[in-house]
Order: structure tokens, then sequence, then C-alpha cells
């Protein structure tokens, strides 16, 4: 019975553009009135309203749980607890905690010796790109100074939903694939900014160019491929390459 | 001066909050839980009526803030809004029928504490029992699904990212999140 009423791909990710604020004003409008007179979608839109509610709820409180936990104990936790479930409930914390040291001191360990020479020089020589001025009086560009305060903020997952979502509609744009690029790698994802910064290599007049050459060599560090990092800085000279260039030998 | 500065750090707060920042929730979190802890400790409460009540009431205004419902008039705010919210909701529960059940039927301190585990399991989550029942069901689901719903909807990944750890494209990822979406909606629907 229900089942008639259920929703399609294409009615998914219009609502939940609608839902999360990142429809641009046309759209809004329109989808806005056909809503007004849509029973089915409004009901729809309730729906999805309520499933994605579900899901972030639910991720919210197992985090709540792991928030707890860290409490450390203090007095004040132990006023009026029955003994029993307090000795029971330490002793298991303390398993935890001695489960948690030695898990950390093996991740440790084992980061330590997998980190590589170029993973050193990544972590050496990056620093995020400190992006573009904000200020509110250009409108024309909101979306995309939007997702550059999150930028700022190094909240990078909000940052490039956003623009890879602008990116659709402009993909040669080179601010959005220069920012992205930095982005991922900020994030630690090397491939991923590899491609976005190879994008502005046909490109040549773009003020990101020089940037973005440096950024992506680091890139092809971070993904272990110093060799083709060396051919990269060697074929684009400026001083900050040839710094990143006496590292790698 | 200083109280704008102030306000505007409220303003940044809510907006963290908005985005899911885990650091910010944490510390959110961390920071209120001993008032509120004594609180209901002083008031008949035990140490899991404490947690439960505090996660509820977190949880609330988490919900507020994403709705708008909430705006920070001075410093402080959303930090009181926090205890009040849990102060109120441990009076309700004092009030409610199912507390004052427990002490007709068991004069005072002599509740175990087994019981007073699943008097506080039946109190009442977010914004209902629906809501309930629909986050059981998902937690019952399989882990790719849930992963991968939790990734884009709480920690707002983007899909490209999801695609590329599950290595897969992203139309697969995307197609692969609306199946999801799909199950959930069913098993909510037609529970069992």
């Amino acid at each position: 019975m229900d089942t008639q009423h259920t929703f399609t791909i294409e009615q998914l990710e219009t609502i939940e553009r609608y839902l999360d604020h990142t429809m641009d004003a046309g759209e809004k409008v329109q989808f806005e009135a056909q809503l007004a007179k849509d029973t089915s979608l409004q009901e729809k839109v309730a729906e999805i309203r309520f499933l994605i509610e579900t899901v972030e709820t639910a991720a919210l409180k197992s985090k709540l749980e792991r928030f707890h936990e860290s409490i450390k104990d203090s007095k004040a936790s132990l006023i009026d607890a029955p003994k029993r479930t307090l000795i029971r409930r330490r002793s298991k914390s303390s398993i935890y905690a001695i489960a948690a040291i030695l898990v950390v001191a093996f991740g440790v360990l084992y980061i330590m010796n997998a980190e590589t020479s170029s993973e050193k020089l990544f972590a050496k020589h990056f620093i995020p790109d400190p992006g573009l001025p904000t200020t509110m009086s250009n409108t024309s560009n909101f979306d995309f100074y939007d997702a550059m305060v999150n930028y700022k903020r190094a909240e990078y997952d909000l940052a490039i939903a956003k623009w890879e979502k602008l990116l659709r509609e402009k993909p040669q744009n080179d601010s959005l694939q220069y920012f992205l690029g930095v982005s991922y790698l900020a994030k630690g994802n090397g491939s991923l900014a590899e491609e976005y910064l190879q994008k502005l290599s046909n490109q040549p007049n773009s003020i990101f160019t020089n940037d973005a050459i440096f950024y992506r060599a680091l890139a092809l560090l971070k993904s272990g491929k110093a060799e083709q990092a060396t051919q990269l800085l060697k074929a684009n000279p400026s001083e900050r390459n040839a710094k990143l260039l006496l590292d790698i030998k | 001066m200083g109280e704008r500065q102030h306000i505007e750090k409220q303003f940044q707060i809510i907006e963290a909050i908005k985005n899911n920042n885990e650091f910010v929730l944490k510390k959110l979190y961390q920071d209120n839980f001993r008032k509120v802890e004594m609180h209901i400790l002083k008031n008949n409460g035990t140490i899991p009526h404490a947690k439960d009540i505090y996660q509820e009431a977190f949880i609330a205004v988490w919900k507020n803030v994403k709705d708008d419902k909430f705006i920070p008039q001075s410093e402080t705010a959303i930090q009181g809004y926090l205890y009040q919210i849990a102060k109120n909701k441990w009076t309700d529960f004092l009030r409610s029928s199912q507390y004052k059940k427990t002490i007709s039927l068991h004069p005072l301190n002599t509740v175990s504490s087994e019981e007073i585990e699943s008097e506080t399991e039946n109190l009442n989550w977010t914004s209902g029992v629906l809501m309930q029942d629909a986050m059981s069901v998902f937690n019952d689901m399989g882990d790719s699904c849930k992963q991968l719903l939790m990734q884009f909807y709480y920690q707002k990944k983007s899909m490209r990212e999801i695609a590329q750890t599950l290595g897969i494209d992203e139309a697969s990822a995307r197609n692969k999140k609306y199946r999801c979406m799909q199950k959930l909606r069913r098993l909510v629907k037609t529970p069992n």
C-alpha cells in the first residue's frame, strides 16, 4: 500500500537539497510552489525529513555514549550509586582503558613504522592555503564564500560537499578546483587532491597555477609518488618548489 | 564590546552544532554534565537517571539549534539552555506517573538498581516513540548501509569521497545510498 508512494532517487536528492538549504533561489521558489499544491510531495518531504533525522539522531546518540565514557569519574558521580554496580563499572572501564591504551600504543608503533619519508616530508611542508577573504558584500558568490568559511574553520568535509555541488554547474572553475584539491589534501586524501589540482595544469593563466603545482607535488608525496613529485617540481622552478625538492633528495 | 564578542562566539558554536562538529559537541557535552548530574542526584535521582536525562536534553538542544528554534542572547546562552532543559525534563519525570508508580510500589531506598535501569530505559528518547522505534530499526540495519548513511547525513561527507572509500564510482554510491534509504523507509513502515 505504502510502496506506491515511495520516492525516486531524483526526488530524494531534490528533497535533500531543499532540506539542507542548498537549492538556489530559482529552484527553491519552483519547488515550494509545487510543494504547496502537491500533497503527495508534502508527504515525501515529511518522510525523508524524518528518515534523515533518524539517521542523524542515531549517529549523535552513539557519539554521546562515547563522550560520556570519557568523562572521568569524580566524587560527584559516586554519591548514591549502589556499591556493586560501581565496582563492576569501574573495573570494566579500567579494562577498557587498558585496552584503549594498548590499541593506541600499537597504533602509534604501527604508524611510526609505516610512515615513509615522503609522509614526513608532507607533514613538514603542508600548510593549508589560508583561503580567500570572505566579505559579506559579494552576494553573487554567496555559496562559494559560505563554503570558504567552513574551509577556514577546517571543516573540510562541509566545504568539499558545498564546492563539489558548485563544481557540477561550473566544471572549469579554477578557484573551485584549487580549493577542492587543497581541502582534500588537508584531509589527507592525496589521490583526490591530485585529481583536482591536476586539472589546473590546463589553465596556465589562473592565479592558482603556481600554488596548485606546489600542492600537487605534496599530494603526490602523500600518495607515495616521490618520483613524480620530483619531476613536477623540477619542471616548475620556484623558491618554494626548490626548498621542497631539496628535502626530497 | 566584550559582550558582543561573546555573543559572536555563541553564534559560532551554533554554526558548529548545526554542522555536527565533533569537537564542539564533545566539549559542550562534557563541560555541562556535572552540573546537571549534581542537580539530579540532589533531587532523588540516580546516576543512570542523570545520564539519560542529560542525553535526552542534549539531543533536544541539538535539534532546536538545527531547527533555528534557539537564538543565543548572552555569552553562556547555550550552556544555560542545556541546563534548563535538563532540569525541566527531570521535573517532568518526577511528576510523571511512571515515577510515582515506582514510589508507591517500592518505598524509597528499597528500589533495586536493576529496576532503576529498566525504568530509565523507558524514558522517552526524542520526539516520541516513533523516532525511538525508527532509531532502533536503523541501529539493526546492516553495517554498510548504516555507515554510508551516517557518513553522508551526519558527518556530511561528500558522495564523491564516500564513493572513493568504498572503491566504487560516484553514481553507484548515490544509488547505494538511495537503496539504503528505501530499505530504512520500508523497515520503519513495517517493523518485523
